[in-house]
């Protein structure tokens, strides 16, 4: 027999392994998902999973049982990739430190591996390419926004920022995605003619 | 002051007279305030109407970010990988609760004898990633001195990558107000005891250079925390400190430091195609 969120969270919690394992089988697919969307590598969002599920376990005596299992993790998983692109931030700039530049500024910028490039065609690579040049809260809230659907006053609590930010993190995304996108769609264009 | 982006549908200056950019992104996601309006005057305007076809296609565009899609058995692989890691990354997060507890303003002459036990016990570990005696209060929690180890140093680490991650939050946001700095300023509050703690740890294990990291760090928590105005002036300053100072940098150095002692835990590369 299958049990419900809230009885596995609740034998969870009373330190059930069992019980979480199940979580685990149940929202790991989701939360990948969401994880892959935004990081937009495979190993991150890997490790985001896996460090959501970690950090989900050692905060279920803190978990509201009013509120959806789902959703908690959900947003658990939002502030792992955040850290987790926001490490990458650090450890890129930690690498290639930039002369005259703000400390740590500079944006995340992932070149596609060969996987990615064997793999996925044109499109997929070139949007990809633009989703990496945003910055963390910019892509968090995009992704939010734009394939979790979420309205941007409840992305704006998941960031714990406040609405008008989130509105203006979706809109120098969005911006940018049309600086990244937009020459490469008129080319498309005019070779489609 | 600034105008809210549905508030005015046209652009201010009166020669271009169109939606701005803001205003369809809203409404490309139904939440422009004012739709109708905005529906109108896209039926009127050919600009209009096609810079917005434009955004569509671009968004539409964005929807095709492929994810490749989990395997079946994804969940008993993540599984695999965390069921290790649960005890002790459960146990570390009481561990430093616990410890954060002792470092209150106002603590009893006993309670703070404890504390002060603990400081030596944590600064002998602090200093060499090894020992800890078995009379502390790690111990009560039944667990192995390797156990008690690897926890000490999660903890450490994890409170030096939170340091770390608020400065440089700090350090990039964006001076215009338009991103909300309260929940850096709760980070500063919490970290404060942690890093009270360590400092008094590493002082006592004669690690002068450690302690004087966390000696600085702490005080630009303490700046941090109390700043009246973060989206002002005050952040102006904020900002030029952690550029200007090394700081940040030598948390850095301290945080790898205490990373190369952590006991090395498998990664995700060998959790295979999803």
């Amino acid at each position: 027999m299958t049990l419900d969120d809230k009885t596995l969270v609740a034998q969870a919690t009373a330190g059930d392994q069992e019980s979480f394992r199940q979580l685990v089988e149940i929202h790991s697919r989701d939360i990948f998902r969401l994880a892959y969307r935004l990081t937009g590598r495979r190993e991150d969002a890997d490790d985001v999973v896996q460090e959501a599920f970690l950090r989900a376990y050692r905060s279920l005596d803190r978990f509201d049982s009013r509120s959806r299992f789902g959703t908690w993790l959900h947003r658990i998983t939002v502030n792992c990739a955040m850290d987790h692109l926001r490490r990458v931030q650090r450890e890129a700039s930690r690498r290639e430190p930039a002369e005259n530049e703000p400390i740590l500024a500079k944006q995340i910028s992932f070149e596609p591996g060969p996987d990615r490039l064997a793999s996925s065609g044109q499109i997929e690579m070139q949007v990809e390419r633009a989703l990496d040049n945003l910055s963390p809260i910019e892509r968090a809230a995009f992704v939010l926004r734009h394939f979790e659907q979420l309205p941007i006053t409840d992305i704006g609590h998941r960031l714990g920022s406040r609405t008008s930010a989130t509105k203006h993190a979706v809109f120098r995304a969005v911006r940018k995605l049309r600086q990244e996108l937009g020459p490469w769609m008129e080319t498309r264009d005019v070779t489609a003619t | 002051m600034s105008q809210r982006p549905d508030q005015d549908l046209r652009n201010q200056d009166p020669a271009v007279q169109y939606l701005r950019e803001e205003d369809l992104i809203l409404y490309f996601y139904g939440e422009a305030r004012n739709t109708e309006d905005i529906r109108q005057r896209l039926e009127t305007s050919d600009t209009d109407q096609k810079r917005y076809n434009e955004l569509c296609r671009m968004l539409e565009l964005a929807s095709e970010m492929p994810v490749p899609e989990p395997h079946e058995d994804y969940g008993a692989r993540v599984w695999r990988r965390i069921q290790p890691k649960l005890d002790e990354t459960a146990a570390a997060d009481r561990f430093r609760r616990w410890l954060e507890g002792f470092l209150g303003p106002r603590l009893p002459a006993r309670r703070l004898m404890t504390g002060a036990a603990l400081v030596a016990l944590l600064a002998i570990a602090f200093a060499a990633g090894r020992q800890w005696p078995s009379h502390d209060a790690a111990n009560e929690q039944g667990l192995s001195a390797a156990g008690r180890e690897r926890i000490l140093l999660v903890a450490v680490g994890e409170h030096l990558e939170r340091s770390e991650m608020l400065l440089i939050e700090l350090a990039n946001a964006p001076r215009d107000g338009s991103f909300n700095l309260s929940s850096e300023l709760r980070l500063a509050e919490e970290l404060l005891p942690a890093n009270r703690l360590y400092r008094q740890a590493a002082s006592r294990a004669d690690q002068s250079g450690i302690a004087d990291v966390l000696d600085d760090l702490e005080r630009l928590l303490l700046d941090i925390a109390h700043c009246p105005e973060l989206a002002g002036d005050g952040l102006d300053e904020l900002q030029s400190r952690i550029r200007s100072g090394d700081t940040l940098f030598r948390v850095q150095v301290v945080g790898s430091r205490v990373q190369r002692l952590e006991p090395t835990t498998p990664t995700s590369s060998t959790l295979g195609d999803v």
